[in-house]
């Protein structure tokens, strides 16, 4: 199996870059080509999942239709901390 | 008592017979009995021939619109806490097309007081079922039976935040003043749902069948038992359900000093 | 030679693009110069694609773009289009890669639209046929290098991607190295991770070809936008109470307000019905106060408003204009409540409805209206717009330097008449609290008592109109401003926000244009007099003031702007032209 943070069990997307995420094991943002000594294989056991090809959540009963569109999954995805401070009233 | 401080000189519209008569006593009795300065005591009315109170009893009065009293009261006590302020309007005008303001009020424990004149109609727009009209009652003036269940005024303050909850009937005027001066003394925001017979369009709740029914509280109770007694059917109890202490929304803000200029250098373009 | 720039950075909602439009803005304040940065953003919270448009060395918008700071695919494609050529277009090189059918976030319109134009194809080969300057930054890289000569965790990779494309766009542009420093430091309380992003950015392209940005004589301004302008004119207006309900694009303006309120008393009512109705309660006790919303919510203060007339109750009414009807778009601009600020309330409810060009008529009128609403017992409606709300500017400092006395009442409060007639209208007025009196929404004798009397309400109509009146007489000399040519052979007629883009095109048309800037539509001033040729109204709507001008004189044309964007000085220009030639009708569409 292919070793690199974007298969890694660990790793959460940016929510629009898709080249860089957060890794939670290291608590620190890295390359999605990246990969360290704690690699565990990726699995979709959450509830909600997220999709990054369609930049959202979806339920474990879409799962498979998104992954024969060949879409990227992730078991969460990552936000910037301080994202609030950048928004306006909608 | 000095009645003639709080009486005007405009011709009282109200049908014979109409509850408003017994209110307006105990009203002018219990301003009388404070010795509240008619200058300092503001009656807010809605619309409706129970807001016409506004014109009958001296004070800073205002007559403002349907549903629409309790913010213009909100409004007027915050800027001068020295106000006695006293919201008065039908159950229509407060439970219905005003019941918005009726819940944020009871959030906002203003120390305002709301009375108001339940008769269950829409009296001046001729007898539409009103908000505490029972389902499947018919009065004269309507063309079917209510489809409209009866919302419970005392529950919903309570739900609301109320911090003084009470009953009572227009006919008992000294039990009403004795209400009235309780709840007017009370700090923050009271609500005395006053039970009226509408002689003109309520055929149903006439004095006989009020007078039939209530009966007082003894004392002020516990909160579970206020409940109990806020939902009971059949009689109908009167007096004082529900009172508690707590900070009033005037005294929730914070009021500080604030330097404008420091508040323009953060803005400044420095170079 | 004068710097005139016009570039937008684009990026996603909640990615950096505030802190990177305040950064650019602030630099080119630093150099001296006036700037104008206008923020357009989607209803939603994180993800939509949002933009900072902003001009160096003008007041108004312009097309075409001299630069475009895209930090992703979707701005690239958003804004390509409106380039010039050989603008600099700094993106990252990954965007490249993307196609439009992959960018789930942007809308299905504009994804069809460039199909239509340029094919479904990436981003690179679509570029490969345009005249631009392309500065694709690998932004992966530089994020690499940023990660190692930091210390400690990356947690922002927005901002940090946002601080490297805007300051590589800066430095292009031709802004010194220190200003971009300076201006990071004031934007991030703890800046060394961006200062180092910086430093990245301009290393990587220190070879290319900059512009030249000189410094200008400094001017002691300030950074504000519409909402805490008119929330800093407010104070310093001496209001003591603001009732509000969350609306956009009202609801800053009041939460300014509320964070620095001092003694003001401020409170979040449950509705837009509520919080009138707790001002003009307020105003009664003799507080001088205000609320202020949006299109939606001053739908619902109408009725208040027609009791605020008849009672005559002084207050203060901010209207922030957006694009409808109904919810329409909540965070687009438009002048679309005009008729309905005038209208507003049943019944005969005179009232003043005051509008302001731009952020500095904007501090002006807040004190106006106070002065108005005052001395003549009636609702003034100040108008203004989404898009003055939004975009910050420059404005000197001094514009702030005023103060308005508070409220004074002196009178007898035996036998107080709450309406007393008079000559002018204007009753003599004594807040609740200082004597017994009635306010009454119902029609009333001098006293307040309600009345059914037919010769009493005539008297009390005609006060209202009398009083109507003198506020005509008092606001004649301000109700309308002329900019331009005198002999003109186009006379421009419009109000609001339009303003600086037409006062910009005026001057660079080819025609002798004048341009009659509406200032107080209500009493609507009599501006037939000023006409000059064929008259051209300018608005961003469909149609309400060309309306009312009818009334006084021929509308040969009308620009209307309806797509819910600001107008830019080019489509004014090239509506100018079209009204020359015989057109009578044109849309302007500019704008992303």
């Amino acid at each position: 199996m292919e070793k690199r943070c974007s298969k890694c069990n660990s790793w959460l997307p940016h929510i629009h870059y898709s080249y860089i995420g957060y890794c939670c094991r290291k608590g620190d943002v890295s390359h999605h080509e990246y990969y360290c000594e704690f690699f565990s294989e990726l699995s979709f056991e959450e509830e909600f999942l997220w999709c990054e090809s369609c930049k959202v959540l979806i339920s474990q009963e879409e799962l498979e239709d998104h992954l024969s569109r060949g879409h990227c999954l992730f078991r969460g995805v990552f936000v910037d901390r301080d994202y609030r401070e950048e928004i306006y009233e909608g | 008592m000095k009645e003639p401080e709080y009486k005007t000189d405009a011709w009282i519209q109200w049908c014979p017979g109409c509850g408003n008569y017994g209110i307006l006593k105990a009203l002018r009795d219990a301003v009388s009995e404070l010795k509240i300065d008619p200058k300092k005591l503001v009656i807010v009315g809605g619309i409706g021939c129970s807001s016409r109170i506004v014109y009958y009893i001296r004070g800073g009065n205002v007559h403002t619109l349907h549903g629409r009293a309790i913010p213009v009261a909100s409004g007027i006590k915050l800027s001068n806490p020295e106000l006695t302020v006293i919201v008065a309007g039908g159950d229509g005008d407060i439970l219905g097309i005003g019941m918005g303001h009726f819940v944020a009020l009871g959030r906002r424990n203003i120390d305002i007081k709301v009375f108001i004149h339940d008769n269950s109609v829409y009296g001046l727009t001729k007898g539409q079922a009103g908000p505490t009209l029972p389902l499947g009652v018919k009065l004269r003036a309507m063309n079917y039976e209510n489809a409209h269940d009866a919302v419970n005024p005392l529950l919903l303050a309570f739900a609301s935040g109320y911090t003084f909850i009470a009953r009572a009937y227009a006919y008992h005027v000294k039990e009403l003043k004795n209400i009235m001066v309780e709840a007017i003394r009370h700090r923050g925001s009271a609500v005395v749902d006053i039970l009226q017979p509408c002689v003109t369009y309520n055929e149903l709740m006439t004095r006989d069948w009020f007078e039939r029914r209530v009966y007082y509280l003894e004392s002020i109770l516990g909160e579970e038992v206020a409940i109990q007694k806020m939902i009971e059917r059949g009689r109908i109890p009167l007096g004082i359900f529900f009172k508690a202490e707590r900070a009033t929304f005037e005294e929730r803000i914070e009021r500080f000093d604030v330097d404008l200029e420091k508040v323009l250098e953060k803005k400044a373009v420095l170079y | 030679m004068k710097v005139d720039l016009s570039f937008v950075i684009g990026g996603f909602q909640g990615g950096g693009v505030e802190s990177a439009g305040q950064i650019a803005v602030r630099a080119f304040a630093m150099k001296g110069y006036d700037v104008l940065g206008s923020r357009e953003y989607h209803s939603n919270i994180i993800g939509a694609h949002s933009y900072y448009h902003i001009r160096v060395g003008g007041k108004a918008l312009q097309m075409p773009l001299d630069a475009l700071i895209a930090l992703d695919a979707e701005s690239v494609f958003t804004h390509f289009q409106n380039m010039k050529d050989n603008g600099i277009l700094i993106c990252d090189l990954s965007s490249l890669e993307k196609k439009a059918s992959q960018i789930p976030s942007m809308s299905k319109a504009l994804k069809k639209r460039i199909e239509l134009s340029y094919g479904d194809f990436p981003l690179n080969q679509i570029l490969e046929k345009l005249e631009f300057r392309l500065i694709a930054l690998p932004m992966a890289e530089l994020l690499k290098s940023l990660s190692k000569s930091v210390e400690k965790p990356l947690s922002s990779v927005s901002r940090a991607l946002n601080v490297i494309g805007t300051s590589a766009g800066l430095y292009l542009l031709g802004v010194d190295e220190f200003t971009i420093r300076k201006a990071i430091e004031k934007q991030f309380r703890d800046s060394d991770v961006n200062l180092r992003a910086m430093e990245i950015a301009i290393e990587e392209v220190k070879g290319e070809k900059r512009g030249e940005i000189p410094s200008v004589e400094k001017k002691e301004n300030l950074i504000v936008s519409g909402n805490e302008a008119v929330a800093i004119a407010k104070l310093r207006s001496q209001i003591e109470f603001l009732s509000f309900y969350p609306i956009t694009p009202a609801t800053d303006e009041a939460l300014f307000i509320e964070e620095n309120r001092g003694r003001v008393i401020t409170v979040q009512a449950e509705d837009e019905i509520s919080a009138l109705g707790m001002a003009l309660g307020a105003s009664i006790a003799g507080l001088r106060a205000t609320v202020s919303t949006s299109g939606p919510g001053f739908s619902l203060m109408n009725e208040m408003i027609s009791f605020a007339v008849q009672a005559e109750i002084p207050i203060v009414i901010t209207l922030w204009m957006r694009a409808s009807p109904s919810t329409g778009i909540a965070t687009r601009t438009g002048q679309q409540d005009l008729l309905h600020a005038i209208f507003s309330g049943h019944g005969d409810a005179f009232k003043i409805v005051i509008a302001s060009g731009d952020h500095e008529e904007a501090i002006e009128d807040v004190s106006l209206s106070f002065k108005l609403a005052e001395d003549f017992q009636m609702p003034v409606i100040h108008l203004l717009d989404k898009y003055i709300a939004s975009s910050l500017t420059t404005v000197a400092r001094d514009k702030f330097e005023f103060s308005l006395p508070k409220r004074e009442f002196k009178g007898d409060s035996e036998s107080y008449q709450r309406y007393r007639l008079t000559e002018d209208g204007v009753s003599p007025f004594l807040p609740l609290g200082m004597s017994t009196m009635i306010v009454s929404s119902l029609e009333h004798d001098e006293y307040g008592f309600a009345t059914e009397d037919p010769e009493i309400r005539e008297k009390m109509m005609l006060k209202r109109m009398r009083k109507f009146k003198k506020v005509a007489e008092r606001v004649s000399k301000l109700s309308y401003s002329v900019h331009g040519f005198k002999d003109a052979d186009v006379t421009i007629v419009s109000f609001g926000s339009t303003k600086n883009a037409i006062v910009e095109a005026i001057e660079r048309s080819e025609h002798a244009a004048k341009f009659l800037q509406l200032r107080v539509l209500s009493p609507f001033p009599d501006i037939s007099k000023e006409i000059r040729g064929k008259v051209l109204c300018v608005e961003s709507n469909a149609g309400q003031l060309s309306l009312l001008l009818k009334s006084c004189c021929k509308v040969d044309a009308v620009a209307r702007k309806l797509n819910a964007r600001p107008i830019y000085v080019d489509e004014v220009l090239m509506a100018i032209d079209d009204a020359m030639n015989g057109k009578e009708e044109v849309i302007l569409s500019e704008g992303a």
